[in-house]
């Protein structure tokens, strides 16, 4: 007989397939589909065909601008373009690109016939969308300096499936993810529910170790608990005096910005690294009275999570002398800050678990830290990347939240469907890998503390 | 009601991994697993302990250094998880494994009272009903807002033990923690134990103090080299058990 639980994830297996394939080809891709289905003629260009007006190719395929650059292709009859690959490299992001078309073909371009079309950038290529009959077109790039564009080629009407791998990945591991979650709270064996159960008996010893981290850290101090918001405000008055005059991308609000990158990426460092040295820091306890051991990891990132609610504090009042206009989205700022500590708290398990058998991981990790930090877009727009780079740092989960926090809170945009299963999907991930090694290590821990 | 196991060892091992050398970095794991290098000396610290023990008994562990009563203590309070075997209790435990263990030396007496009360599983409302009563019994209400650190380890051992027994519990284990401490308070606290044993409470003693034992215990467990060597009425394991010792 084969056993239940085998069965059960198999099934769930087939059913995540199903499941991430329908979100990243069907609902991510919904032109592509079209595209297939409608049987539009493709027409691609390259090299020669191509005219470039303003550019300057100081090697084959290489362009930099000078000034209102524009490229030109021609068709020999009018085709109706759904959809225009630019396939090459950008080294700027684009939002958007006015085009001027012609309807037919010896026709010259006129100021009737331009618009802008919205670009999308999918897997480091540039689509635009025109929809509409065109001979000849031509696109004006960017009219400001600093674009290089490797050009390869041209294509009307490309025809392939855009499928983000990442999406496609994590959305099929995502029901995977819950149902093993499933499987471990209601299942026979039912690990997490007795972690649940213990932590809800203990919660408050919960409180109690938060407060009293809160309390010791600035005892002594005249100040006392109001330098928990005092201390991070100076620390963002200074940080954002200084990145106002320095460091100017081409970028609004750069303070505010920057601030929204730090801040999450402190409650990040904060929560991994009290949470790393939790076991061993609580090894009086642990050796004298029975408490379940993801308490101390557990009350960590939530005392991160009470820093994080000071700096938040702090950063609002920056951001009223900066002068930010609110807006509504502003109040979602709490979805990205629950599938980071929920991240966090998978992440510090997995560190408290190492760092207490091999201390070598508590060295490692500070170096890795700095590196993570400069992998995340926090004190630059992921825009001046260079392409490869930009791929692997879209890889980094930090980015996603510092970008979903931003969306909300800075650019008044609400996150999409597929980028709340991406932030959800690496939290859940890192939450499951956590707390089974967690488990499985838990009892070892005394012999090491 | 009379006759309920509250605890109940049944086939209880316990063995430790004792590494030959202490390798804890990743670059020595690694080499030495390489080389299969990583050896360890097996250590069966208990073997095989089937005990039961039912609701109101005073049960005195005895038994030379070594022979695992600490660990079995430790079994018992869920602190250590058993090898092979399996420990079941009923009823809430309170362990005086260690006084004091989880007292945040920068807090306050009462700010310590209330995190140790929670460390050992009590509600906050709880504790704060019961306060006085535990400032009374470790005599420190002058010290109330004193940091800890500043405290003798004898004020330590009272505020310790007058929050461990602040509330009934079902299975009380004390591992020689009466030796801290002047004659008064060991008096005391011997007092607090009978108030708690004549309440039904199920005691288990460790203690090398034999006469403690013989007045307290009901009955005796003599363990020797993890293993139990004699179980039985206090007088009878008692008397052997000081006349091996000799």
């Amino acid at each position: 007989m084969i056993k239940r639980k085998t069965l059960i994830l198999v099934g769930t297996a087939i059913v995540c397939l199903l499941f991430s394939l329908w979100l990243s080809v069907w609902q991510f891709s919904q032109e592509n589909i079209r595209n297939l289905l409608q049987d539009l003629p493709t027409v691609s260009f390259t090299g020669e065909q191509i005219s470039t007006i303003g550019w300057d190719a100081t090697e084959f395929g290489l362009l930099s601008v000078e000034e209102n650059p524009a490229i030109e292709v021609r068709c020999d009859e009018p085709i109706y373009v759904q959809n225009l690959l630019i396939d090459g490299s950008i080294d700027r992001e684009l939002t958007e690109v006015t085009v001027a078309y012609t309807e037919t073909p010896d026709e010259p371009f006129t100021a009737e016939n331009r618009f802008s079309a919205p670009v999308e950038v999918k897997n480091k290529d540039t689509y635009l969308r025109l929809e509409r009959s065109v001979s000849a077109l031509r696109l004006e790039l960017c009219e400001d300096v600093g674009c290089e564009l490797e050009l390869e080629q041209i294509v009307l009407n490309p025809r392939r499936l855009n499928v983000n791998y990442q999406t496609l990945v994590l959305t099929f591991l995502l029901p995977f993810v819950v149902v093993l979650f499933l499987l471990e709270l209601f299942g026979d064996r039912g690990g997490f529910r007795k972690t649940l159960s213990s932590v809800w008996k203990y919660r408050p010893l919960l409180c109690d170790l938060v407060t009293r981290d809160v309390k010791t850290k600035y005892r002594r101090s005249i100040l006392g608990i109001l330098w928990s918001i005092l201390n991070p405000l100076l620390m963002m008055l200074v940080l954002t005096a200084v990145f106002a005059n320095i460091f100017r991308y081409e970028i609004d609000d750069f303070p505010v910005y920057y601030l929204t990158g730090y801040i999450l990426f402190n409650f990040v460092s904060e929560a991994t690294n009290f949470s790393m040295s939790s076991i061993i820091g609580a090894s009086g306890l642990i050796k004298k009275v029975y408490i379940p051991k993801i308490i101390f990891p557990l009350e960590k990132c939530l005392y991160a999570l009470v820093n994080l609610l000071f700096s938040l504090i702090a950063a609002v009042i920056v951001f009223l002398i900066v002068g930010v206009t609110p807006q509504w989205t502003l109040l979602l700022f709490v979805v990205p800050i629950i599938y980071l500590f929920i991240f966090n708290f998978g992440l510090s398990l997995i560190l408290a678990t190492l760092n207490t058998f091999f201390r070598d991981v508590g060295y490692l990790y500070s170096v890795f830290i700095t590196l993570w930090m400069y992998l995340t877009p926090i004190i630059y727009p992921i825009s001046i990347l260079p392409g490869w780079m930009q791929s692997i740092v879209r890889l980094n989960p930090l980015y996603h939240y510092v970008e979903y926090f931003r969306a909300v809170t800075l650019y008044g945009t609400v996150p999409s469907l597929s980028e709340n299963l991406i932030c959800l999907a690496y939290s859940l991930i890192f939450l499951l890998a956590g707390l089974l090694v967690f488990q499985k290590k838990q009892n070892k821990f005394i012999f090491y503390v | 009601m009379q006759n309920q196991t509250v605890v109940d060892v049944s086939h209880v091992t316990m063995r430790f991994n004792m590494p030959k050398e202490k390798v804890d970095n990743v670059k020595e794991y690694l080499i030495k697993a390489l080389k299969k290098q990583i050896r360890f000396e097996e250590f069966v610290a208990l073997s095989d302990i089937t005990l039961q023990i039912e609701r109101g008994e005073v049960v005195g562990i005895v038994g030379l250094n070594g022979s695992g009563k600490s660990t079995l203590l430790k079994i018992i309070s869920g602190i250590l998880e058993p090898s092979e075997g399996s420990v079941r209790t009923y009823g809430t435990i309170s362990p005086l494994i260690e006084l004091g263990a989880g007292f945040d030396m920068e807090l306050t007496t009462r700010e310590n009272i209330y995190l140790n009360g929670s460390v050992l599983g009590f509600g906050r409302d709880f504790v704060r009903n019961k306060y006085s009563e535990i400032l009374d019994f470790a005599e420190l209400w002058d010290f109330e807002n004193v940091a800890v650190k500043n405290f003798s380890s004898g004020m330590i051992a009272r505020l310790g033990f007058a929050i461990a027994t602040l509330v009934k519990p079902d299975i009380l284990i004390v591992d020689e923690i009466l030796a801290v401490g002047d004659f008064l308070f060991q008096q005391k606290c011997e007092k607090r134990i009978n108030e708690l044993m004549s309440g039904g409470t199920t005691v288990l003693i460790v203690s090398h103090a034999i006469e403690q034992i013989e007045r307290l215990c009901s009955r005796v467990v003599w363990l020797e080299h993890g293993r139990v060597r004699m179980t039985g009425e206090t007088r009878e394991v008692c008397d052997l058990y000081k006349n091996s010792e000799r």
